[in-house]
């Protein structure tokens, strides 16, 4: 019996032991209690045996420290003794911003109505490492690319651009990449690839680059920690500076050139994730913006339609939220926006404006106000929520009796001014006064080019008319020119030309005779011998001579003289 | 002989300073009215550009600054009226339209017009595209291009024996289908500028009337910068307007401002 009792009292003194083992609680610690500046460590808050323990922790560390990645939450159970316990780890990425010692104050929760409280942590900040000096330059490759980016931790859902700059000291004619349609972590809203970049030159360690953008990529990104951008293959083709080249080198164009594959090295941007208290005009929108807004007429007809106008103009993340939904009187039929976007990527993220254009029909007579049209951006230059406003005048919305009746103003050009719709200024140039019944028709100088018309119509008339004569009387003008267009022939005849183009000029001055004049060559006994003896000689210009030639020539002009004779 | 040629050279030149000097003083009173506007006295502004359409030299820019010097002192009715005045003489100018499309904010009467029909938008367009002047000149250049281009076929068809008619048959089918379509355009324009006048309600409202006689039964009203079509004019007293076809009546033509 007191065996069995030391027993039991052995178990419960074994139990309450495990038991305050286990006690609930929640410590801080840090990865390194020494570190520099920019390095990263972690800050692990530990919640042992606490159900319903928090996943994220409120940090406010932001003036001694950036996080880069976090919050990472693992539960882990043991048994011991029969008895479950749970620990629940939350881990933060961070770095520091500034050197010294830095006290992290103790953490307060509150769990199930139970509270709980973690010990302050104090960490020396080193300055860290200097840049050591080199005596030799580093050798630097005759081509590498980089990529730059904002410069700067990013905000969650904030469109930013990478830069893929081309550095080369060769010379490049063309290059390639595949596109990039899509990244984890991130809404890919455009890969460029600039095919007539603008380029500049730097000298690196006494070597002198041409610089080139030549690729961009914008990005939102869709989470917060580290966001990793993998590395990218650029083929590059360049000017072959082999000094051998093949026969196969084309010569017509330009000279060889060989590829080179380069590799943009991969980068990890830091997303942080927005703070706490956006309100409730916040949609998501990041970057800088303006608003107005504008209402379509201030007096209307019951049942009438009006519309509000609600433009943001700025840059951002454009493409990536809906305007906040907008709470006018109940008086009024609101149909659902039509959205106008008028906004392009341009170098970093969207710029433009976005119109939304808010339909509202008047149910019944009376004066509404209207709210300020509200809305929220994040703005990261600032780090913080700003929040614009735009005015909208109240509206007047008239019986129709009243409106058809002796109601005569529905807007004054103050009111006008105010929505912004403004008549445009008055012409200041240099102006073309006509007289006050002007009219064009009878203008004189609207009738330039009929004039031309006519004259260049009747001019063409008269050339056709001219050749249309010539035409018809050649064989007359032939006639008439025989002896002068033969005597040309003849005349070329100079005694230090060749025996064979003498020949056949005596030829074709002998023969442009005959046709001309229409003789027929039997119809003259001496025509016939003159041709025969022009083929034997033909076709046997070893028998030629220059006195040969001579005689044959006076034969011809003998028999053309005799025909001008007759 | 000398006197008489010395005569005939020197009157071009004793009156080219005179038109000269015209011009001068025209565009000095411009800049005046302009300079006028921009310190904000319209009142000043809009006397300087009547007295200088007073002169019967017009512009389009003469029109409009008038339209908005009467605009910036509350007259809804005669800057409509100018602007529609400047519009017929450059009616593709956005200006103009932009002008007349924020008056349509102040004008009381408002009829809304179902949507047109396409072809005659696309009419609408055409006359807008291609206003009167501009018509005649095009018709004008496409003649002579014609005439160059059939000469030329025409020689060269002559001195090579080769024959060019299908593409002579061609071309003078496409230029006078362009050709007729402007000259159509363009003689519709004129004739309903020259044929249809239309006027602006120049008061601030205006009964329009049964019969043109005082006291006659008002039949509708109308405000200020509201346009109407004037069908028959008595005098120099009444006009017979029609607003929008249906509505037909007799206003005091002191009401109207003619464009």
């Amino acid at each position: 019996m007191v065996g069995r009792f030391r027993k039991c009292l052995v178990f419960i003194l074994l139990t309450a032991g495990a038991a305050g083992a286990f006690a609930q609680r929640v410590t801080l610690t840090v990865s390194k209690t020494q570190f520099s500046v920019q390095e990263q460590v972690q800050l692990i808050f530990t919640f042992e045996d606490i159900k319903d323990s928090p996943r994220s922790v409120n940090l406010e560390l932001y003036d001694h420290f950036r996080v880069v990645g976090g919050p990472y939450s693992s539960t882990s159970y043991s048994w011991v003794n029969g008895k479950a316990s749970s620990t629940n780890k939350v881990t933060y990425d961070v770095i520091a911003l500034k050197p010294g010692r830095i006290r992290i104050p103790a953490y307060e929760f509150t769990v199930k109505n139970q509270i709980y409280k973690t010990e302050p942590v104090t960490v020396n900040v080193t300055k860290g490492p200097e840049p050591q000096a080199s005596d030799a330059p580093e050798a630097l490759p005759a081509m590498f690319i980089q990529v730059t980016g904002p410069g700067r931790a990013v905000y969650q859902g904030e469109t930013f651009t990478l830069h893929y700059y081309l550095y080369t000291s060769e010379n490049v004619l063309n290059y390639t990449t595949n596109p990039v349609s899509t990244l984890e972590g991130f809404i890919v809203d455009r890969f460029k690839l600039n095919e007539s970049p603008t380029s500049g030159r730097q000298i690196i360690n006494g070597k002198e680059y041409l610089i080139a953008g030549i690729a961009s990529l914008t990005l939102t990104p869709t989470m917060t920690g580290s966001g990793v951008i993998v590395p990218k293959t650029f083929r590059i083709s360049i000017k072959s500076t082999s000094k051998t080249r093949s026969i196969w080198d084309d010569p017509f164009f330009g000279n060889a050139s060989e590829d080179v594959t380069l590799v943009a090295p991969a980068d990890t941007i830091a997303i942080l994730p927005l703070p706490p208290g956006a309100g409730p005009h916040f949609t998501g929108a990041i970057g800088d913006f303006q608003l107005d807004a504008s209402l379509d007429s201030t007096v209307i007809q019951e049942n009438q339609a009006t519309a509000v106008r609600v433009r943001l103009n700025g840059h951002g993340n454009l493409e990536h939220f809906a305007f906040p939904s907008q709470v006018f009187s109940e008086s009024f039929e609101v149909f659902e926006p039509k959205v106008k976007q008028a906004f392009k990527l341009n170098e970093n993220d969207y710029q433009g404006s976005c119109t939304w254009e808010y339909v509202l029909i008047a149910s019944r007579p009376g004066t509404y106000p209207f709210n300020d049209i509200a809305f929220t951006y994040f703005s990261p230059a600032d780090g913080q929520y700003k929040t614009l406003r735009a005015p909208l005048k109240g509206i007047r919305v008239v019986s129709h009796n009243e409106l058809e009746g002796d109601y005569a103003s529905a807007l004054s050009p103050d009111e006008v001014r105010l929505l912004s719709r403004d008549i445009r200024f008055i012409q200041m140039g240099e102006t073309r006064y006509v007289d006050a019944g002007y009219d064009p028709v009878r203008d004189p100088r609207n009738r330039t080019w009929y004039y031309l018309a006519a004259l260049t119509a009747l001019a063409f008339i008269a050339g056709d008319f001219y050749l249309s004569l010539r035409i018809k009387n050649m064989p007359k003008i032939r006639y008439k020119n025989a002896l002068k267009n033969s005597m040309a022939f003849f005349n070329r005849i100079a005694a230090d030309i060749q025996p064979e183009e003498a020949l056949t000029l005596i030829e074709s001055g002998f023969r442009c005779y005959l046709s001309d004049k229409q003789i027929a060559p039997d119809g003259h006994p001496g025509i016939a011998d003159v041709l025969k003896t022009i083929e034997t000689y033909k076709y046997a210009p070893g028998m030629l001579s220059h006195p040969l030639l001579e005689k044959l020539k006076h034969r011809a002009l003998e028999i053309i003289e005799e025909k001008e004779a007759v | 002989m000398k006197r008489m040629l010395f005569i005939v050279f020197l009157i071009p030149l004793l009156l080219y300073p005179a038109a000269d000097l015209d011009s001068y003083n025209r565009e000095t009173a411009f800049k005046k009215g302009i300079s006028a506007y921009v310190s904000e006295d319209y009142a000043a502004a809009v006397s300087i550009f009547r007295q200088l359409e007073s002169q019967g030299k017009v512009s389009w820019e003469l029109y409009y600054n008038l339209g908005n010097a009467y605009f910036r002192e509350g007259r809804i009715g005669p800057a409509i009226q100018y602007w529609e005045k400047a519009k017929l003489l450059a009616p593709s100018e956005k200006d103009i339209s932009y002008n007349l499309s924020i008056a349509e904010k102040y004008r009381v009467d408002k009829v809304v017009l179902p949507d047109m029909f396409p072809l005659f938008r696309w009419y609408e367009s055409m006359q807008k595209q291609f206003p009167v002047h501009l018509a005649v000149r095009l018709i004008g250049l496409m003649l002579f291009l014609l005439a160059v281009t059939l000469g030329t076929f025409r020689l060269h068809a002559r001195m090579s024996g080769k024959s060019h008619k299908g593409a002579g048959i061609t071309l003078v089918s496409v230029f006078a289908v362009v050709i007729a379509l402007l000259a159509a355009v363009s003689a519709d324009t004129a004739y309903e500028r020259k044929h249809e006048k239309h006027a602006v309600i120049l008061d601030e409202s205006v009964y329009i009337l049964a019969e043109p006689a005082e006291g006659a039964t008002p039949l509708f009203l109308l405000h200020e910068g509201s346009k109407v079509l004037i069908d028959k004019r008595i005098g120099e007293e009444w006009a017979k307007v029609s607003y929008f076809d249906d509505k037909v009546g007799w206003v005091r033509l002191k009401h109207l401002g003619e464009i």
